[in-house]
């Protein structure tokens, strides 16, 4: 990417004209390197949107639309085959530890949580990854655990409840106090409960200038929570826009996003 | 630089936490382990009664020569799984992802992994050698403070190598042969369990491209026959030259492999 295409401006994330093209191994690497796909696969083409600080930005698209990969790209794990993002001005493939530092992740599953350690272990060991002191990180875990009402923090994670995981999960995202979170489906095995406080501790984040940009597939609480949308389908974008956009209450929000993405593609 | 703000020896010191806090979760596997290793002492001690006074050791007890090779065998276990199997588990519990999200270069996490298990290997060479003591071995001191350098350049030769192993596993997900081939290596060419003169011409000369061929013979001089740092001198420089020419080829292959898996989308798999 030439830094000087496009301006930073306000915007804590970017995303332009991103594709992604899984393409098999070359036949040297093959005996070496295992690949999901023999064919040439597009996963994403052509995406672009933004996120300004203050938005609660939700990715929504049915399973098989791009939204992972999407989120691999702006967390700086999987590279984009065109296009570019920057995450506070920095370009997420040539600047990616710059880009990093701006940014919170909540991966799919809770699977990125050291299971035999405690609540607090993960989150001071976390901060130090993030960029604190040890000192500056046991100080930041214990503010993060009363800010998620993480209760039992001496407890071993595996003895920790799914919604307690993911209050954990949330708080070692915003360890290094990050401009931006990128969250991948945080609310999908949470009851409704314990989702909408999710939900209201990522509203509280962007309130206080922070940004988000959330995957789900939960309608309802998408156009309950987000400022924008940004809907995928086939690896495209089908429909950026606030859910206002879609219709003027929020049970018809949900029903007119229901029927975008049942919606068979031009 | 901001008050607050890691350095790479605090990453590297909340690495060996983690691994600490977790290893300690598990003390039954401490110790067996412990047993498993007095076990393997006093298995050479009996063979050593075996083989007598062979011709081929000089003057040196078979025991005492094996017990050495033992330690160089378990030290390049240790330097090379470490590694290997930090990235493989980490990348099964779905903690590489989180932790290659993060601002932090690779090597502080990667030599905090080695921080450890280091640890552990030296408070066994420790309870090797008292047992060896118990069994009647004796060890000149000063050869045992010759001893410990020689011990750790052989043991960052072996993470080096390690490195390529690694580097294999992000691409391959399991199995590679970086590792067979070096602890293969160490214990049939590299002398570890008998000398390596007795080898054909041809093989002895392959020897000397293992760094552990220097390993061992710079620790057998000093633990066995008393040899003073400037004997092993010749031991330490190969050595190493071994790291300085490994070490970055190792880090561009690591990061070339890990390159190929960010492109493929393959990071995050096993």
């Amino acid at each position: 990417m030439n830094s000087e295409s496009h301006e930073p401006r306000d915007l804590i994330l970017e995303v332009h004209q991103i594709s992604k093209h899984y393409l098999p191994p070359p036949p040297w690497l093959r005996p070496l390197v295992r690949s999901a796909a023999d064919e040439p696969v597009t996963a994403l083409s052509d995406v672009s949107f933004h996120v300004a600080p203050g938005e609660v930005v939700g990715l929504v698209g049915p399973n098989g639309a791009g939204k992972t990969t999407l989120i691999k790209i702006l967390t700086t794990l999987l590279e984009p085959s065109e296009g570019w993002a920057t995450i506070g001005g920095s370009d997420v493939t040539e600047q990616a530890a710059e880009a990093r530092r701006h940014l919170g992740v909540v991966l799919a599953d809770d699977r990125g949580l050291y299971w035999r350690l405690t609540g607090q272990q993960n989150l001071e060991f976390f901060g130090v990854l993030s960029g604190l002191s040890m000192q500056a990180a046991a100080e930041r875990a214990t503010d993060l655990i009363h800010k998620v009402g993480l209760a039992e923090r001496d407890k071993r994670v595996f003895g920790y409840s799914t919604g307690m995981r993911a209050r954990l999960s949330l708080a070692i995202a915003q360890l290094g106090e990050p401009h931006l979170l990128v969250l991948d489906e945080p609310t999908r095995s949470l009851d409704p409960a314990a989702s909408q406080e999710v939900l209201s501790m990522l509203r509280g984040f962007a309130d206080d200038g922070g940004a988000v940009l959330l995957s789900s597939h939960r309608i309802a609480e998408l156009v309950d929570v987000c400022d924008l949308l940004v809907v995928l389908t086939g690896g495209t974008v089908r429909f950026v826009g606030q859910p206002h956009e879609l219709a003027s209450d929020t049970s018809q929000q949900a029903r007119a996003l229901l029927a975008l993405l049942s919606e068979p593609r031009a | 630089m901001k008050t607050g703000q890691a350095t790479s020896l605090d990453r590297i010191r909340a690495v060996a936490r983690r691994d600490w806090a977790v290893r300690r979760s598990y003390q039954f596997d401490l110790a067996f382990r412990m047993v498993g290793l007095l076990s393997s002492v006093a298995t050479f001690f009996f063979i050593s009664k075996l083989v007598g006074d062979a011709p081929a050791l000089e003057d040196v007890r078979y025991f005492e020569f094996a017990l050495i090779g033992l330690l160089v065998i378990n030290g390049a276990t240790v330097a090379m799984h470490s590694l290997k199997g930090a990235i493989a588990q980490e990348r099964a519990d779905g903690t590489l992802e989180m932790i290659l999200s993060k601002p932090v270069p690779l090597w502080t996490v990667l030599t905090g992994s080695l921080v450890v298990p280091t640890l552990f290997y030296l408070a066994e060479v420790v309870l090797m050698l008292s047992f060896a003591v118990v069994l009647g071995s004796r060890f000149p001191l000063g050869g045992l403070l010759v001893a410990m350098p020689l011990l750790i350049l052989t043991l960052v030769a072996f993470a080096i190598m390690g490195l390529f192993a690694v580097a294999f596993i992000v691409l391959t997900k399991r199995g590679e042969p970086i590792t067979f081939v070096i602890l293969q290596g160490t214990t049939l060419l590299a002398g570890a369990v008998f000398p390596a003169a007795l080898l054909p011409a041809g093989l002895e000369v392959l020897a000397r491209f293992i760094p552990a061929f220097y390993g061992l013979n710079g620790l057998r001089a000093a633990m066995l026959e008393g040899a003073g740092l400037f004997d092993v001198i010749d031991e330490i420089a190969i050595l190493c030259l071994f790291i300085v020419v490994l070490a970055p080829v190792a880090l561009w292959v690591l990061n070339r492999a890990l390159r190929i898996a960010r492109v493929a989308g393959t990071l995050g798999s096993y």
